[in-house]
């Protein structure tokens, strides 16, 4: 068979045909920014430097699928929401709930701001842009974003609007449908955007239905959001492009998102070994539905490993799902900073020699 | 005069139990206007946290549940706490990451048991725990490692201390989703604690052990 380039590849998989090789998936923000030779503080605000950075990753590690971002909360700088930002790290420093004393008021106070409204979200739209024209027909794109509840807690605070949920969840839940369904289908659907006839995906991230995370009292009412938000993504988008995920949490809920989702979705990319879940029952379970992505631990074998382990890890992660169902060999989040570089070379070694049909 | 303050713990306990956080400190804070006991007020509330850690064990209760009931637990227990001198002095932080539910639950549970804790907060790094131990003078240190990329900063610590000339003044209690005894064991710490509870008591050994040598 002929090499496929990165984005057939992927396609071949979600479309549940044979490619020539199990496509590769992984991504990190840190090394990107290390291949782009700056700071985080210079990075975040250079599309030019996002897009070097991304551009690098994938030839150098020769992954199939591209995700392009910085961190998660650009999007609701409009909100007030402030970063800290250091030389390799961009993380929360005010959400607008208060960590101490809950206050339902918040909740009931909220209003729409446009998600594309900040500097730094037409920056990460621009830095799109340049990388589906470098190299979009060489690789394919995994992006899109969480549903409702995780974009309301990313704005919030995740632990105050978990506590929140249980405190006043009419409150809760008002705001959500009230602001964030909004938001949130302007936000998936604007990130899209940039990647115009190659988009060849939408990906929606499951936060909320991890199993420590989702109260069960409200996981109906959790799930019937998210199906909703992204019904309304893909009406927005107008074309029928497959729907893949990210889960990427301890104890992903895959059995109630499968009962829940059905064929509204494509693909499961959960994090395995490392999560519950084991990547044997999934293919069970799923393979016949959906495809599966999954079989690099980012946070022990390729973090902490050897190359001989990763090796041993990528074989028994193709000895249980290469040929029963479409797999995709991927991390089950963006890798760890500090990540050896040794393990990216082992891997990408490892999925040729036995990811190749 | 029992059968009363029985009446106000209950009410207290039935806003924990339904998570109805406005309604327990209103029960909490009448209360202590009628005179109930602060110790009794705190050991209710103490009863009701450890019985929501034990739900969250069982699978009964979520993160979300353990977080709200924490909040609940904070608020009474800042009001009905007596002034008494502390047992020992205590510095916490997450190490590198900015989870922090585990390390709130801890510092909760240590301040109910009689400790003056300090949060350092999250995304802490070495340097900032040996600048907090000149600085404080604890006791003892506690080290939350939740995510494994985090897991060398424990030792970096203790290297830091060393390096310092502080490690022999304190004790230094390492614990987190991704640690275990043999790895505080490897790394030189004075204690490991699997869970929030357990921290809890090695601390008390930890606190014992500086004072008495035993």
């Amino acid at each position: 068979m002929a090499e496929m380039t990165g984005a057939e590849r992927y396609l071949c998989c979600l479309h549940g045909e044979r490619p020539d090789k199990v496509p590769l998936m992984h991504w990190s923000v840190d090394l990107s920014l290390a291949l782009a030779g700056v700071s985080m503080r210079e990075f975040a605000f250079d599309p030019e430097k996002i897009a070097l950075g991304h551009i690098r990753y994938v030839q150098k590690y020769k992954t199939d699928v591209c995700i392009v971002n910085t961190d998660l909360w650009w999007a609701l700088e409009p909100y007030g929401v402030e970063v800290y930002i250091t030389d390799r790290l961009i993380y929360p420093k005010k959400t607008l709930a208060d960590r101490t004393r809950p206050d339902p008021k918040i909740y009931e106070d909220l209003e729409y701001r446009d998600p594309f409204a900040g500097k730094r979200a037409e920056v990460l739209r621009k830095a799109a842009e340049i990388v589906s024209d470098e190299i979009g027909d060489k690789v394919a794109f995994k992006q899109g974003g969480y549903g409702p509840l995780s974009n309301l807690a990313l704005l919030m605070g995740v632990k105050e609007t978990l506590r929140d949920l249980i405190l006043f969840p009419e409150a809760v839940f008002g705001a959500i449908e009230r602001v964030m369904m909004d938001w949130t289908v302007d936000y998936i659907a604007g990130s899209l955007e940039p990647w115009k006839d190659r988009l060849t995906n939408i990906c929606w991230g499951f936060a909320s239905l991890d199993k420590d995370l989702a109260p069960p009292e409200f996981k109906e009412e959790i799930g019937r959001l998210e199906l909703e938000a992204l019904e309304r993504v893909r009406e927005r988008v107008g074309r029928d492009v497959p729907v893949t995920t990210h889960l990427c949490g301890p104890r992903p809920d895959l059995d109630f998102i499968a009962e829940k989702f059905g064929d509204a979705l494509d693909e499961f990319q959960f994090w395995w070994p490392g999560s519950d879940y084991p990547l044997e029952d999934a293919v069970t379970k799923f393979g016949d539905r959906y495809a599966i992505a999954a079989g690099i631990d980012h946070t022990r074998t390729l973090l902490l490993g050897s190359p001989a382990e990763v090796d041993a890890m990528v074989k028994s992660a193709m000895d249980i799902a290469k040929d029963r169902c479409s797999f995709a060999l991927s991390s089950g989040c963006e890798l760890g900073i500090g990540t050896p570089e040794g393990n990216l070379t082992a891997l990408a070694e490892a999925r040729d020699k036995y990811g190749t049909y | 005069m029992k059968q009363d303050a029985q009446q106000h713990l209950q009410a207290i306990a039935r806003g924990f139990s339904a998570f109805k956080y406005f309604e327990a400190e209103a029960a909490t804070k009448r209360a202590l206007e009628a005179g109930v006991p602060r110790e009794e007020i705190t050991r209710t509330l103490m009863a009701l946290f450890l019985e929501a850690l034990e739900f969250y064990d069982e699978g009964k209760f979520s993160i979300a549940h353990l977080t709200a009931a924490a909040s609940i637990f904070e608020v009474g227990f800042e009001l009905a706490k007596a002034e008494v001198a502390p047992k020992g002095k205590v510095i916490i932080g997450t190490l590198g990451s900015s989870h922090y539910l585990g390390k709130d639950i801890i510092r909760l549970l240590l301040t109910a048991d009689g400790f003056e804790v300090v949060d350092l907060g999250e995304i802490v790094l070495p340097d900032d725990v040996v600048e907090a131990v000149e600085r404080e003078k604890p006791d003892i240190v506690a080290l939350a490692s939740m995510i494994i990329a985090c897991l060398p900063l424990q030792a970096m610590t203790i290297g830091a201390l060393q390096a310092k000339g502080l490690r022999d003044s304190v004790q230094v209690l390492v614990g987190g989703a991704v640690t275990s005894e043999r790895w505080a064991t490897e790394i030189g710490a004075d204690g490991w604690a699997p869970d929030a509870p357990r921290a809890v008591e090695e601390a008390n050994r930890l606190l014992r052990q500086l004072r008495e040598g035993v």
